[in-house]
């Protein structure tokens, strides 16, 4: 397969996934071809907004409500690309671009997918889909540490040194990418028995 | 006879599904859809568009039409279309999709 069809076929499955394309690149080579996908770009997106709303969010798929909250809602979803699941979080539709503290929450999403340990939630990628602004993390079946307490009390011993050095590793990890994490809660840390 | 089953099938289902759907629900998407910066909103197609995918949907050969339905307008998981079109993988049924959609968008005017 040349690169020219090589090209074509990514701009077609980002067509079909319901991914932004651009076509600038493919245009300079083959502007007649670029100018019709472009049309067929605006048909899918017709097509995926009507026949699929409420399943889908831009590439990812199977869309089941996990929780709800102030800052919108976490959905499981099938992620085509990385072939598994994760979890969507998605900003309520008002002020979705905007986080409270005045940043652009993709922005600030798509630095925090910079971050890559053991310990810290890998976020996969950020985007704005239908008028909305959502990102996506591991999907991870596990315990939080609030769930943890309420369970079975204080932590005491080696298992509360050890959650405290991993809390420490993971805070020293997103520190050194130049973000604060300005709030830590238990509700926030979970034990991972299974990721995806 | 199967073959013909099945396009009568998916054309009535296509039938329903643009009944319900295309015509009313793409007028209601969101008035900010797209708007927010990342992304430029996409024009919403004129009739003369849509006849125009039908023209080069109708060019297709059958499999790769069944492709592009299953994909664009069902809806359907790659693993979905691997199953109803007999692909041995779902990277291979994405791969079909990818494929049928370069050459509708060739056969666009």
């Amino acid at each position: 397969m040349n690169p020219e069809n090589e090209a074509e076929l990514e701009i077609a499955r980002r067509i079909a996934d319901g991914e932004s394309v651009d076509l600038a690149e493919l245009g300079q080579g083959n502007p007649d071809l670029a100018r019709r996908l472009g049309k067929l770009q605006s048909l899918a997106h017709a097509m995926q907004g009507s026949s699929t709303s409420g399943s889908r969010w831009g590439h990812l798929q199977q869309l089941q409500l996990a929780g709800q909250g102030g800052f919108g809602a976490v959905y499981r979803a099938y992620d085509p690309t990385l072939d598994r699941m994760v979890a969507l979080k998605l900003r309520h539709t008002d002020g979705a671009a905007m986080l409270p503290s005045g940043a652009d929450f993709v922005a600030e999403a798509r630095r925090l997918a910079r971050v890559r340990h053991p310990n810290v939630l890998a976020v996969h990628g950020a985007s704005y889909h239908d008028g909305r602004a959502g990102l996506w993390t591991d999907w991870i079946d596990g315990e939080t540490l609030t769930d943890r307490l309420e369970r079975s009390g204080p932590l005491h011993g080696e298992e509360l040194l050890r959650v405290l050095r991993e809390l420490a590793e993971a805070l020293e990890a997103v520190h050194s990418a130049g973000l604060v994490m300005a709030t830590s809660r238990p509700a926030m840390s979970c034990s991972t028995a299974r990721v995806g | 006879m199967l073959a013909y089953l099945r396009t009568t099938l998916l054309n009535a289902i296509r039938g329903e599904i643009r009944r319900v759907g295309r015509a009313g629900v793409v007028e209601s998407l969101p008035k900010d859809s797209g708007m927010v910066g990342a992304e430029t909103p996409l024009p919403r197609p004129d009739s003369d568009q849509w006849l125009d995918y039908e023209n080069a949907l109708a060019k297709l050969p059958e499999i790769k039409r069944e492709a592009v339905l299953l994909r664009l307008e069902f809806g359907m998981s790659y693993a979905e279309i691997a199953s109803a079109l007999d692909r041995p993988s779902e990277a291979a049924a994405s791969m079909m999709v990818s494929r049928a959609l370069v050459d509708l968008a060739r056969h666009l005017e």
